[in-house]
């Protein structure tokens, strides 16, 4: 490195990472940054290069054995030194993690995240809804008015209102499609004082069916079922997100949004860690920050890593810093300051691990719908994502699948159960389609509460490299579990309305439920005006260390429904504007 | 066992089975090496029986004659051929002999896809908003 003490040392090239770097570089005069990155997957600033390379993950997911999110990357030299949580199963997971899990417990935390340059954009849906104005209020409109309730929520340090314009800045940046009337109109007062850089990604047949059987007239429980396109940072046409770049193109339908959109229609955050670099940021990748250091006067001066591709991986080197921005989300920013010992004063830092818990509930349609063609999702059923009910139990967000069954039956399985019946030829193909074309499935994904108990601590087992790994204490609370189930019952009176058969959960069950976590991890340092609750002020600032920022859904004070990413966006925007 | 004459009667019980009068040839000859490294007995079982059906109504006579009497071991390949040629994936039974991997050719060329008329997931080759229409 030229520098030998950068304004910016910026932890992490996800998107809160990539994004603030590149905002950074922007600002006159210009600061000297430098991103350091744990992985590294190849990817370049030549397009015709980058192109290949997108294609070998798309085809190595393609062949894997088991596809998981990280397949596409498995063959990455990184993972022997940076591994990163995959699977579904507790074993997988078990590889990275260490799982803290009370006896005959059978809850854990189920997220994967990605550790290359893009952080775990690398495998996102794509799906960009906001908060909703109550969002950042859960504790004082819900909570508070419910005794019964346990948990450590505090409000946001924010609202709504302070974060819009970030919100709009976020959709511009990333690369926005949507519905700017559907989403100014019936999101619980979500206001957009923009409308989204590019129109709504087409909704699909299938949702367009649905849509015309329910979507103007079912009711459940007084709450009206409004069927939304999706806001996605995929292209509904050709894009650049500064107007100058590279178009990136439209979404051309390859129905494989996750873990990785075969053409870059959809928005990956190696976007913005291109622009930073052109805009003369450092990038260092496979290096791996082990801590933060300070000076006598509480300020980071000094980042400390281990560069994997060295000679002497486990040498330990170290970057000179004015100030530090941790952007490794809420796993690893929790990990890096316990292992330092900062940012804590709070006794708040690991605490509060949140995730989206979700599922799925499907049906057989009387008529064909034609799934598997069009991007994953296309539409949402946001209506119960704020709601008095949130006195009683968590909110949750409806999506729809457009890849049949999902998890419940694959299009092998379907075969399977046709040609264990001894069906085969032109009956096979007929039945198969019959039955293909008329699957129908809706997620749900519902919020937790942050609880003192669900959090990162340092494991007593290390990685590769002999950092201390993650160890991940997490349990459900009533609050999600009887939201997870209502969402049941929900789903269930629109399979019945839609008149599908072979609907699943036919009965839903608490409290033993099976459920996934979306891969949201949220939470660990989190946001607040007061020192003693909270890690990071208004501004993502540390209350403890006045040159260290934290941008990410580390710093989020409550989980919402929402897929993360926009607010990550947006946030860390607010974040870069505050620093002068 | 992977003689020209057993290649040929394997396409032709493809044929049968998918429901599909044009197989690559190229993926016939991969699948079949595929199957018979694994199911070799079985192929011997079935295959002599295949080509001694009389031919009038090869379907009809093949579930009269093979499908209803066929053993668990035979009834498991006739699955994995249908199998294989829908969707390029091949379940290993334990203790066999391990194959290799799918291609991409192979992942491409799934018959699935086209039966539902959807792209290859992955591999489309149709422009932005064709998923708003029925195909």
């Amino acid at each position: 490195m030229a520098i030998d003490t950068y304004d910016f040392v910026i932890i992490g090239s996800g998107v809160a990472g990539a994004l603030a770097a590149y905002k950074l570089s922007l600002k006159n005069p210009k600061p000297t940054i430098l991103i350091i990155e744990a992985g590294e997957n190849l990817v370049s600033d030549d397009e015709v290069e980058n192109k290949k390379l997108r294609a070998e993950f798309v085809d190595h997911f393609a062949l894997a054995e088991h596809r998981t999110p990280l397949s596409p990357y498995h063959q990455l030299e990184g993972n022997k030194f940076v591994p990163s949580p995959d699977g579904t199963s507790k074993d997988d997971l078990n590889k990275y993690y260490q799982i803290k899990q009370s006896e005959g417990d059978s809850q854990f935390f189920k997220a994967t995240y990605q550790r290359i340059n893009g952080g775990s954009t690398w495998s996102w849906r794509g799906n960009c809804p906001r908060f909703v104005p109550k969002d950042f209020l859960l504790k004082s409109e819900y909570l508070s008015k419910n005794l019964n309730i346990s948990s450590n929520a505090e409000d946001w340090a924010i609202t709504y209102s302070d974060l819009e314009k970030h919100y709009c800045e976020a959709e511009k940046e990333l690369g926005i499609s949507g519905n700017h009337d559907e989403w100014n109109t019936h999101y619980h007062g979500a206001f957009r004082s923009q409308k989204f850089p590019m129109e709504n990604i087409a909704q699909s047949y299938s949702d367009e069916q649905v849509k015309g059987r329910i979507g103007n007239y079912l009711v459940i429980n007084g709450v009206k079922i409004k069927i939304l396109s999706t806001p996605q940072a995929r292209n509904s046409k050709p894009y650049s997100n500064d107007g100058k770049q590279l178009e990136r193109k439209a979404c051309e339908g390859n129905g494989n949004c996750i873990p990785i959109c075969p053409t870059g229609a959809k928005y990956d955050a190696t976007v913005h860690l291109k622009l930073a670099k052109q805009n003369s940021v450092d990038f260092l990748p496979n290096c791996v920050v082990t801590d933060l250091e300070v000076d006598g006067s509480g300020r980071i001066n000094q980042v400390n890593y281990l560069n994997w591709k060295s000679d002497n991986p486990q040498k330990r080197l170290s970057v000179k810093a004015k100030n530090v921005i941790m952007a490794t989300h809420a796993i690893e920013t929790a990990k890096i300051l316990l292992y330092s010992g900062l940012a804590n004063s709070s006794g708040q830092l690991g605490q509060n691990l949140m995730d989206h818990l979700n599922n799925e509930a499907t049906g057989l349609m009387l008529e064909p719908i034609y799934t598997f063609r069009g991007p994953q999702g296309t539409s949402s059923i946001p209506a119960f994502c704020d709601g008095d009910f949130r006195k009683e139990y968590a909110a949750f967000n409806i999506t729809f699948g457009n890849d049949g069954w999902g998890r419940s039956e694959s299009p092998q399985a379907s075969l399977a159960k046709l040609v264990d019946n001894k069906i085969f030829g032109k009956e096979l193909q007929d039945q198969f389609k019959n039955r293909i074309w008329r699957q129908i499935r809706f997620s749900y994904s519902t919020e937790m509460l942050p609880q003192t108990y669900n959090k990162v601590t340092l494991g007593d087992k290390l990685d590769p490299l002999g950092i201390p790994r993650p160890q991940i204490a997490f349990k459900l609370d009533d609050y999600s579990l009887k939201a997870f189930v209502y969402a049941q019952t929900v789903l269930k009176q629109i399979l019945q309305e839609l008149k599908a058969t072979e609907i699943k959960p036919d009965f839903p069950k608490f409290p033993n439920l099976e459920f996934n976590t979306a891969g949201h991890p949220m939470g660990t340092c989190r946001m607040g005006n007061n020192p003693a609750k909270s890690v990071v002020d208004s501004f993502g600032k540390s209350h403890d260390h006045p040159n260290l920022y934290i941008v990410g859904s580390s710093v989020f004070t409550t989980g919402a429904t929402a897929n993360p990413t926009l607010t990550i966006a947006a946030l860390t925007l607010r974040t870069i504007d505050s620093i002068q | 066992m992977e003689t020209e004459e057993n290649l040929q009667l394997f396409i032709a019980l493809s044929r049968i089975l998918t429901g599909e009068n044009i197989l690559d040839a190229a993926l016939s000859k991969q699948y079949f090496e595929r199957l018979a490294a694994v199911y070799p007995n079985e192929l011997k079982t079935i295959l002599p029986q295949f080509a001694s059906l009389p031919g009038h109504d090869l379907s009809s006579e093949f579930k009269a004659n093979i499908l209803n009497l066929a053993t668990p071991e035979v009834l498991q390949l006739i699955k994995q051929i249908i199998n294989v040629w829908f969707t390029a994936s091949f379940f290993m039974p334990e203790n066999k002999t391990s194959l290799p991997p799918t291609t991409i050719e192979q992942y491409k060329a799934q018959l699935m896809y086209p039966i539902i008329k959807a792209p290859v997931r992955a591999y489309s080759t149709l422009n932005y908003g064709y998923w708003r229409n029925k195909p």
